[in-house]
């Protein structure tokens, strides 16, 4: 496979799972303090 | 305000939006719609679709839903009683399409069946004749196929079973039928990935060709892509989101259900790519010659490759199970868009509005088990999606963006949400996302002024095209015309 290829999936799935994590992490956060409050 | 089903958790909610929204397309569509334009290269309109089109289109059916409290026409009813209309159209576009995608399942249970106590062995006669007997044309109705009729009271059955008791079981059920494709589809990954030929599939998926980023073309797929992908339009996000507390998270549920979707797609493309660069070397023949999307790809394509791997039955068991539990979850969630909105309007027990619904969606799916059950499913699938689809998205933009004002509803997802979205929420429900849906709905007149669709005659996408989403739009009339009943207590 070329390298443009691998770079390609590489990129997307750092956007598409990286950003998928994030949002997970702030709605764990989130919930976390709403327990505490 | 009457007693209304809440999701047992936040999780519960996020899970059902999210196998809602992975569907059958996710593994059939995405991947051939990524090889046809530009390759690794589509990627790149695709997320800026889904950013610019995706996922303000969900806020905003996710906010309808938490804000009004009621399904999709009953919140836009509460927002203007002239838009009550639009909600119907949803219900009854979703409501069409849940009765064709139940024959697809319907295949699938028969294909699951299949896999076990016999050797597999596939190609297309055995889909084509034998499971379906399809005729010569779409105007042969041909015979009933007894299998799939079979398949599609299966499927009914599991649909009402699961929404009977409504959202508490759906939570439940979405905790097994939402991890579990993701799980099973990633084991086939790992063996298509170790097969001879895998990675020259995935070059096809892969490589990006630049040059398709002049094409409007490809930027008008990413958007329908993503649009299709997603569930907008069905009606199902907002009767969801009416069953969450009125404080709960709008905009990052919104974006974790869009990332999951776009992720599962991007991932599966992988899994079918690598078994067509196999299958492709096991015949000795170029991998574009084997890549096909829809119904082809699971039912012909897939089954072929898989009778050439050892441990064949496993392996096809495991992907039929994909199937279903990518389908159901799909399935189950226009049903329960629907019975909510009719819940809504008239006050029925869940069970009973279930209960009518199924057994209208078994007999409306008949047409679909028939000789020319294909062609019709081909035909009414194409104006679902092209027509009817598009244009609630886009009435649901033109409404909320330009009529009731995005302001209002901005002011409570922020009030709500885990973090505050700005004013391009605003920008992109007035001007990108209906753009962006107006456009592809001129291009698609166009086309099918220019080259009318497939090969079927006049009046067959007359009846099964403009002629089903004319019924849907008269019977939308006239349900919005019956005065809501207003129950007991209330009154």
């Amino acid at each position: 496979m070329p390298a443009s290829a691998w770079i390609m999936a590489i990129v997307i799935g750092l956007v598409l799972y990286g950003g998928l994590g994030w949002c997970i992490r702030i709605a764990v956060k989130r919930e976390r303090e709403q327990r505490g409050e | 305000m009457a007693h209304r089903d809440r999701w047992a958790s936040r999780q519960a909610f996020i899970m059902a939006a999210v196998g809602s929204a992975i569907g059958l397309g996710n593994l059939w569509r995405f991947p051939m719609v990524a090889y046809a334009n530009g390759g690794g290269a589509f990627l790149i309109p695709y997320v800026v679709a889904l950013l610019t089109a995706g996922v303000p289109l969900m806020i905003l059916e996710y906010s309808l839903g938490s804000f009004f409290q009621k399904s999709t026409p009953g919140s836009l009813r509460a927002a203007d009683k002239r838009f009550e209309m639009i909600g119907w159209w949803a219900l009854g576009v979703g409501t069409t399409i849940s009765l064709y995608y139940a024959v697809i399942m319907g295949w699938s249970w028969d294909y699951l069946a299949c896999s076990f106590g016999q050797p597999w062995c596939d190609n297309a006669q055995l889909f084509f004749d034998n499971l379906l007997g399809v005729t010569d044309g779409v105007g042969y109705i041909g015979r009933i196929s007894w299998p799939a009729l079979i398949g599609l009271a299966v499927t009914w059955a599991c649909i009402y079973w699961i929404i009977k008791k409504g959202v508490l079981r759906v939570g439940k059920v979405v905790m097994i039928t939402v991890p579990l494709p993701a799980i099973l589809l990633l084991f086939i990954l790992i063996r298509g990935l170790t097969l001879p030929g895998a990675l020259e599939g995935l070059k096809y998926y892969l490589t990006p060709d630049f040059g398709a980023l002049t094409n409007a073309r490809t930027w008008l797929q990413a958007y329908a892509q993503v649009f299709f992908s997603l569930s907008l339009g069905f009606g199902i996000l907002t009767a969801y989101a009416s069953y969450l507390p009125k404080k709960s998270d709008i905009a990052n549920n919104a974006f974790i259900t869009s990332f999951a979707d776009a992720g599962f797609a991007f991932f599966a493309g992988f899994a079918v790519f690598s078994v067509l660069g196999y299958l492709a070397q096991a015949q000795g023949v170029p991998v574009e010659s084997v890549v096909k999307g829809g119904p082809s790809l699971a039912f012909v394509i897939y089954p072929t490759a898989m009778s050439l791997m050892p441990f064949a039955p496993v392996i096809a068991a495991m992907f039929f199970i994909t199937l279903l539990t990518l389908g159901i979850d799909s399935a189950f969630s226009i049903v329960e868009g629907a019975v909510a909105g009719l819940r809504d309007k008239w006050h029925i027990s869940q069970e009973r509005a279930t209960l009518y619904f199924c057994i209208f969606g078994f007999f409306g799916g008949l047409i679909f088990t028939t000789g020319a059950g294909y062609y019709w499913l081909d035909i009414v699938d194409r104006w679902m999606n092209d027509y009817g689809l598009v244009v609630i998205g886009f009435l649901e933009c033109i409404a909320i963006g330009w009529f009731y004002g995005t302001d209002k509803l901005r002011a409570y997802i922020n009030e709500v949400s885990d973090f505050d979205i700005g004013i391009w929420w605003d920008i992109f429900i007035k001007w990108v996302t209906p753009l962006a849906l107006g456009w592809a709905l001129v291009s698609n007149v166009v086309n099918d002024i220019r080259q009318p669709y497939g090969d079927y005659p006049g009046w067959a996408l007359v009846a099964g095209g403009w002629g089903v989403v004319a019924v849907i739009v008269i019977v939308a009339a006239l349900i919005t015309r019956v005065k809501p009943v207003v129950p007991k207590e209330e009154s």
